[in-house]
């Protein structure tokens, strides 16, 4: 087993090729008789060979390396792949960033409360900060005063547009609140209290008539309501003063609605002669503050969405068919249009005449 | 970062001398792309050109390390010529003998048969790992690289090539007594 020094070379020697044909010859002989030195030649040739092959894997496992790097970095495809990779990516990162943009576009104020108004979305996050009672008569002035565009504030009245006398309908009417989004839901219902004075109407502690509508809290106020017969040429022209006042941080919404019974009671003593105007006999109006300055306003559904007036109270004048608001001494003839329209500003001196 | 500028053909002959094996990647990527043309033109896949390069380049770097290796033309060329015959034997082996060769170059000696008979490198490997460092080193430089004892002498530092014959001796006389704890004559005798 323990080959010696010169058997090792001759080993070699005859591995490599490097014996001449004599020497080869004589190895071969001494190979076929020497069983020890075959032996042992064998086991040298094994291991000679495993350290070939082990030095050999080594340095291929460096090409390897190498490979990877090749295949990916200096192949001209690979990189024009890797180009187009790259561009793809970037075109779907904009196209995120800009879906985006636009979403955030759909939170737009405009656009929220076209779709509040049609879908009842909640928005229960933001509690109402506070409800301000007034009477009619110091409302408008105050909030001309704070500049109500800025205060994010909503207010809803309820108009009643009939023609018939304002004796008969002088009387209390029921009125509804629909509050949204509130945490402190509460209910309150068939309680009836009389008031006949516009002060009353705004207390809001005292609710009159309170009714429960849809499915949330509702809170009531008595609306004076004064119906002005103005001529005597048919024209209808119902005027309503709304007290109900709501301010809301953000988007809740009040309604205030005349309870329909009490209009109903007062049609049936409406005179035979006066023509009964097709629109409805309330008419919900929603102011909403604009941030950009928009100014406009949506009608369907007997509700008016109004953007951009200041002054929070507003008269409605049915004439005809045709339905006006007046606010500030500024008459807008409104159309019904369930999206948002640039107000029409009535400047015939006729109508403004008749109208006053 | 030296890996990522062309080196000349001075300089990778010196490197490969030195047993710098880093040097085997500048040869990879430098002759890449010709390689890759020649092969995919010849009926070879990607794999293939793998294939081929890393023959080539271990047939090039044992025959540099040889004492008595000349270049007579460009390395890239003589590369060209080890890869071309490495090729055309592969070929023959697989019986796709329509490839045109009109540029025989050098002759090149290919290693093969590199067959264990029966036991093989996973046996032995954890036994050089026992050797140690300059066992390895000596083994390695005289069985795969083909280095004479006086380049081995050079190589590693040693006075004269008596030290590195000795040396030789004793780290496969360890060797053996290490295959002889674990195997018998029985694994290798066919």
């Amino acid at each position: 087993m323990n080959a010696k020094k010169e058997d090792i070379e001759k080993f070699d020697a005859y591995l490599q090729g490097s014996l001449t044909a004599e020497e080869n010859l004589l190895f071969e002989s001494a190979l076929a008789t020497n069983a020890a030195l075959k032996e042992s030649f064998e086991l040298h040739k094994t291991l000679v060979e495993a350290i070939a092959q082990n030095r050999e894997n080594h340095l291929r496992d460096i090409l390897k390396e190498q490979r990877s790097l090749t295949f990916i970095g200096s192949n001209t495809w690979s990189k024009k792949f890797t180009l187009v990779a790259a561009a793809i990516m970037l075109i779907g990162i904009s196209a995120m960033f800009i879906s985006y943009l636009k979403k955030t576009d759909m939170l737009h104020p405009l656009a929220t409360n076209k779709i509040e108004e049609n879908t009842d979305i909640d928005n229960t996050d933001e509690p109402s900060n506070y409800i301000e009672s007034m009477d009619s008569n110091n409302l408008s002035p105050k909030i001309a005063d704070n500049d109500a565009i800025a205060q994010n504030e909503e207010i809803t009245e309820n108009f009643e547009v009939d023609p018939q006398s304002i004796e008969e309908l002088d009387e209390n009417l029921n009125t509804t609140y629909k509050e949204k989004g509130d945490d402190d839901m509460e209910r309150l219902e068939g309680k009836e209290v009389v008031k006949n004075t516009p002060q009353a109407t705004n207390d809001y502690k005292t609710p009159a008539n309170e009714r429960i509508s849809a499915d949330k809290l509702i809170k009531s106020v008595n609306t004076t309501i004064r119906y002005i017969d103005t001529t005597a040429q048919q024209m209808d022209v119902a005027r309503i003063e709304s007290t109900s006042i709501k301010k809301d941080r953000y988007k809740g919404e009040y309604e205030m609605r005349g309870r329909t019974d009490a209009a109903d009671s007062s049609l049936a003593k409406a005179k035979t002669d006066v023509q009964k105007s097709s629109l409805p006999a309330q008419i919900n109006i929603t102011y909403f503050k604009s941030p950009l300055n928009y100014k406009g306003y949506s009608y369907a559904n007997n509700k008016i969405t109004v953007y951009g007036l200041k002054d929070t109270t507003s008269t409605l004048f049915s004439f005809g068919e045709q339905l006006y608001l007046k606010n500030s001494g500024i008459i807008y003839q409104i159309k019904p249009s369930p999206v948002f329209t640039d107000y029409i500003i009535i400047k015939e001196k006729a109508i403004i005449e008749r109208l006053k | 970062m030296w890996l990522w500028y062309q080196k000349s053909d001075e300089e990778i002959i010196d490197l490969i001398r030195q047993g710098d094996e880093e040097v085997l990647k500048v040869l990879y990527r430098q002759n890449y792309s010709m390689v890759r043309k020649y092969v995919i033109e010849n009926k070879g896949t990607l794999q293939d050109v793998d294939d081929l390069l890393q023959d080539g380049i271990i047939a090039l770097w044992k025959n540099v390390s040889k004492r008595e290796f000349r270049l007579d033309a460009k390395l890239s060329t003589y590369f060209f010529a080890i890869t071309k015959n490495l090729w055309l034997k592969q070929l023959r082996k697989a019986k796709k003998m329509d490839v045109t060769d009109t540029h025989e170059m050098a002759a090149h000696k290919a290693t093969d048969n590199n067959t264990i008979n029966k036991i093989d490198l996973k046996n032995i490997k954890p036994l050089l790992s026992e050797l140690g460092d300059t066992c390895n080193s000596i083994l390695a430089l005289f069985y795969f690289d083909g280095l004479d004892n006086q380049s081995i002498a050079e190589r590693l530092d040693f006075s004269n090539t008596g030290v590195v014959k000795a040396k030789k001796y004793q780290c496969l006389k360890k060797l053996k007594v290490l295959f002889y704890q674990k195997y018998s004559k029985e694994d290798f005798l066919s």
